[in-house]
């Protein structure tokens, strides 16, 4: 008996089937539990007293989750769209052929090894404007130097773009090199045959080459622009104010500092769908080639 | 049989019913060096009662109920969960999940030797489900005695002559007021101004009736533009600053005054500060004083197994031991929840605030006491928006205000 089931373990279609079985019961599961108590009036412990869209509502009139829905666009904007330039231009210096290559892609891609917290703790401390940077140009002179975004309701927004930029950087750039690593030689002789400018060989010839390495790191920075919520935690804490806080941080807070359980799966739910609708244009595109 | 052995032998049965072990698994999160005195001070006399204590730390208050409630819904609850008077504790009540100890309180006379606020607040539909440890008032000031004896200012007895005293503060080169940058530190800010000029009836007007009419009144124009005031006296180091490092701008003679409750008290006593000498502390000044509570309590959740309710009726009558009440008072800062006790061991803050809460209409329940649900979270929101938004006028601030409070 006990060798009959050891063989049937190791027969693949039970193998799926449990695999399949654990991802439908954890995963969608939950998902759809998530979705049930959002159409409940739940606050700490689940109840099962159905209210239909209500908490969707208070969702759209909470002032607090759209400055976080508006705030994940802004940030996520901003963040891709650095880390892929910032990135790429560190990729093109590595590719050069520099001396000491190894040192400074690991200097490059070490942040990423850095825990969100700790490099959310470290920026603020830097940009904090008594004892960061402000404070030391100040006191080497510069009296009026001033930079202290991270106080500002409009500005703070940006300091987390910049920390997570400094920390992402270095994927961007590890992913592009491999990608620029893979270009045909044959390529490169004809490009200089043709006495282009390197910097528009690069724009308009190597990387049009490479669009679904670039569509990865797309993919890859979009869930850590979803999933923010350490770097803000350990940033700003969503302030000051309310001026940067986002959709997954309103999520965890309304789940387990204010019992809200109702208002909180909504949240999780709309921020599924954000992210679905996020990621649709690359899923398309993705089957699309394949048919 | 004689009537005496029959008598013997139900005492000889009575005690044999306490003879299992009486363990209490506690889900608590004092963790901080004050704290943690005060939960052993309670974990002490329940083992020299003979009880076997199971301690259940989590990291803050957050933790504690996300912890209990699943431990709960998973069918596994703790004995006592620590928390305070909330929404969340009218939530677990409502949903029948919390031991009534009405028994315990018939039979020690319970009622009449708490605070009938405090009382109000551990019973919900004629049921006591909590158990009060002690009692905090967030509306308290903290102050450097140094720099107000540098300035030559006394405690302000009026709103007037708090901002007077802020100005010849500022006028001495020191920060008038410390302020954090957490925003359940700008709503105490604001929760100040309002029950200053309001007095305990209109708090409770306005928080715990949430009446609409009261809601209308001016006065809480008069209360955001206070509250606006206050940030002129900031430093530009507040923003994301938390309260304790506030706390030790005062110590260390940076700034004058903290907008605070009495746990910063812990503060200054481990700088090796002492009330009354280098720091001063007075409620929020007003004509109407008030006393605005946030109560630390114990709640038992409904529980079969009979060691773990034996533990419980142990653990209750040790929390409500009049001795035990004023030494977790005395090392935890707070004021015994108990009127009846002795107050002598009490320093001057405590002694003050003690005075207070026994004192008739002058304590109220603080906002994250007094409000259901979210309500507090939704204040603690509106409060940080206009504290960090300059462009909000307190006319807007006011009807903001009434929209989270007016359902």
């Amino acid at each position: 008996m006990a060798r009959w089931f050891q063989r049937q373990m190791f027969r693949p279609t039970f193998t799926v089937v449990a695999f399949f079985a654990v991802i439908a019961i954890f995963f969608y599961g939950s998902i759809g539990w998530t979705f049930l108590m959002s159409l409940t009036k739940s606050s700490l412990m689940p109840r099962y007293d159905f209210v239909g869209f209500e908490k969707y509502a208070d969702l759209m009139d909470n002032k607090r989750w759209i400055v976080s829905c508006i705030n994940m666009v802004v940030f996520g904007a901003l963040f891709i769209v650095g880390s892929l330039i910032l990135g790429s231009i560190l990729a093109i210096f590595i590719d050069r052929g520099i001396r000491f290559e190894g040192v400074f892609r690991t200097i490059f891609l070490y942040p990423l090894a850095i825990s969100l917290i700790v490099t959310g703790l470290g920026w603020r401390w830097l940009l904090d404007p008594t004892l960061g940077i402000q404070a030391m140009v100040r006191d080497m002179g510069w009296e009026n130097f001033a930079f202290d975004w991270i106080t500002e309701p409009d500005r703070a927004i940006y300091t987390l773009v910049i920390a997570s930029v400094w920390r992402s950087a270095g994927l961007v750039m590890i992913i592009v090199l491999a990608g620029l690593r893979s270009v045909d030689g044959d390529l490169w002789k004809a490009i200089r045959m043709e006495k282009i400018p390197q910097w528009r060989a690069y724009v308009q010839v190597i990387f049009p080459g490479m669009r679904p390495v670039f569509a990865s790191c797309i993919v890859l920075l979009m869930s850590e622009v979803i999933r923010g919520y350490d770097l803000i935690v350990a940033m700003t804490n969503g302030g000051p104010g309310i001026s940067t806080e986002m959709p997954a941080k309103f999520a965890v807070d309304f789940f387990f500092s204010r019992m809200n359980l109702s208002l909180a799966s909504a949240a999780s739910i709309l921020m599924l769908l954000l992210s679905l609708l996020m990621l649709a244009p690359y899923l398309y595109s993705e089957f699309r080639r394949r048919d | 049989m004689t009537a005496k052995t029959m008598l013997l032998s139900c005492v000889f049965a009575a005690t044999a019913t306490h003879s299992f072990a009486q363990v209490a698994d506690v889900q608590q999160y004092w963790t901080s060096a004050s704290e943690s005195k005060a939960m052993n001070v309670i974990a002490d006399a329940f083992k020299a009662k003979g009880g076997t204590w199971i301690d259940s730390p989590s990291a803050d208050y957050d933790s504690t109920i996300a912890a209990a409630t699943s431990r709960i819904v998973g069918g596994e609850p703790p004995s006592a969960v620590l928390m305070t008077p909330n929404g969340a504790m009218l939530d677990l009540a409502e949903g029948g999940i919390l031991r009534s100890l009405n028994d315990l309180r018939d039979a020690e006379g319970w009622q009449a030797s708490l605070a009938p606020l405090i009382y109000e607040r551990v019973t919900v539909d004629d049921e006591m489900v909590a158990l009060p440890l002690g009692v905090h008032a967030d509306n308290w000031i903290w102050y450097n005695t140094a720099i107000f004896d540098e300035v030559g200012i006394e405690e302000p007895t009026t709103i007037d002559e708090l901002f007077a005293a802020a100005d010849a503060i500022q006028g001495a080169g020191y920060t008038a007021f410390a302020v954090g940058g957490e925003p359940w530190q700008e709503l105490y800010i604001l929760t100040d101004m309002i029950l200053s000029l309001g007095g305990p009836a209109y708090w409770n007007e306005i928080m715990v009736e949430r009446d609409d009419a009261a809601l209308q009144d001016p006065l809480l124009v008069t209360a955001f533009e206070y509250f606006r005031k206050v940030s002129d006296y900031v430093d530009a180091g507040s923003t994301g600053r938390s309260w304790n490092q506030t706390t030790n701008m005062v110590i260390t003679q940076e700034a004058a005054m903290q907008f605070m409750g009495d746990w910063a008290k812990g503060e200054f006593l481990a700088a090796g500060q002492t009330p009354g000498k280098e720091f001063g502390c007075f409620l929020m000044p007003s004509d109407k004083p008030a006393y605005a509570a946030v109560t630390d309590v114990f709640v038992f959740p409904e529980i079969d197994d009979d060691e773990q309710i034996a533990g419980q009726d142990l653990l209750a009558r040790t929390v409500m031991d009049p001795e035990i009440e004023v030494q977790v008072a005395a090392v935890k800062g707070s004021v015994p929840a108990r009127t009846d006790v002795d107050l002598s061991g009490l320093d001057i803050c405590a002694t003050r605030g003690a005075q207070a809460l026994a004192t008739p209409g002058v304590a109220v329940a603080s906002t994250y006491d007094a409000l259901p649900g979210d309500l507090n979270g939704q204040l603690i929101d509106m409060a940080t928006q206009f504290w960090t938004d300059p462009d909000m006028t307190a006319e807007e601030g006011a009807a903001a205000l009434r929209d989270v409070l007016a359902d």
